[in-house]
């Protein structure tokens, strides 16, 4: 997959437990595990929105390309 | 009428119909063992000269009458018996596979997740079941036909489509069974939801794998 999902990155930086921020975001800690290891298919605005908010950051700062190629 | 009324209604018509068919069955091959006549009949079109009078044949162990338009076989042979039980578990399996099927579908319906694999797979079963069973039937009554009548092969032509017959005074006959259009389009309606069900179940994967 080309698109990196670096949401553990955050929660590190902002010391934020799974479970925290599930609850936080009002979502199950597994949908959360499953998104944060990048076994989804997508991810909703409402969600993207959610996380940034709580963690305060961008929507850049949570997902990277990167070419296959390279 | 709720889910909830319709599976249970449905559970009781495979009870049902599995009782029917398996009391069907048995007599059929009683019958004949208790001495009773075993009877299968059809319904027969005169042909041009002929009129619709009484003919009889008989033979040791089946009779055969023409009267108003009906053609009826009474026979005790046993190995006709044991014939009409194999229709009557057939069709009988094929009719309680479909209410089955449709039962299936309807307890997913009411469990809140109804596009899933198992439901496209009960319609389309239940899709080419319907649209077999008057095949079967349209066939069936030419194979009972040439096996319940004495002489059938000698005195009768077969078409695609009927059966000719002579009796002993020279008269012709024809036997025209019907084909039942209602299952074969009630079949395809069902394979058309089937392929909805498949549009739906992708687009539910679609939904879960998205967070």
């Amino acid at each position: 997959m080309t698109i990196i999902v670096n949401l553990d990155v955050m929660m590190a930086r902002r010391k934020i437990k799974m479970k925290d921020l599930a609850s936080a975001m009002d979502i199950s800690a597994t949908n959360l595990s499953l998104l944060k290891n990048g076994h989804v298919r997508g991810i909703r605005f409402a969600t993207l929105e959610a996380l940034c908010r709580i963690l305060e950051c961008q929507p850049g700062d949570l997902l990277e390309y990167k070419d296959d190629s390279e | 009428m709720s889910a909830r009324v319709l599976l249970l209604f449905l559970t009781l018509s495979v009870v049902l119909t599995v009782a029917v068919t398996m009391i069907s069955a048995v007599a059929a091959i009683a019958l004949p063992l208790l001495n009773e006549s075993l009877l299968t009949s059809w319904s027969v079109v005169s042909g041009q000269g002929s009129e619709a009078v009484m003919v009889a044949e008989a033979s040791q162990s089946s009779s055969v009458e023409l009267t108003e338009g009906v053609l009826t076989v009474s026979t005790t042979t046993i190995t006709f018996g044991f014939i009409r039980a194999m229709n009557i578990l057939l069709v009988g399996g094929v009719v309680t596979a479909i209410i089955w099927s449709l039962r299936q579908v309807v307890s997913d319906i009411q469990s809140g997740r109804p596009f899933n694999s198992s439901s496209i797979r009960y319609l389309r079963r239940t899709g080419y079941l319907l649209a077999l069973l008057p095949a079967w039937l349209f066939m069936e009554v030419f194979i009972r036909f040439y096996m319940f009548s004495p002489s059938a092969v000698s005195k009768a032509d077969f078409y695609m489509t009927h059966i000719k017959f002579l009796t002993e005074d020279g008269a012709q006959y024809f036997i025209y069974p019907d084909f039942d259009m209602g299952y074969l389009v009630a079949g395809m309606f069902v394979l058309v939801i089937a392929q909805a069900f498949k549009v739906g179940h992708d687009l539910q994967l679609d939904s879960d794998e998205i967070i």
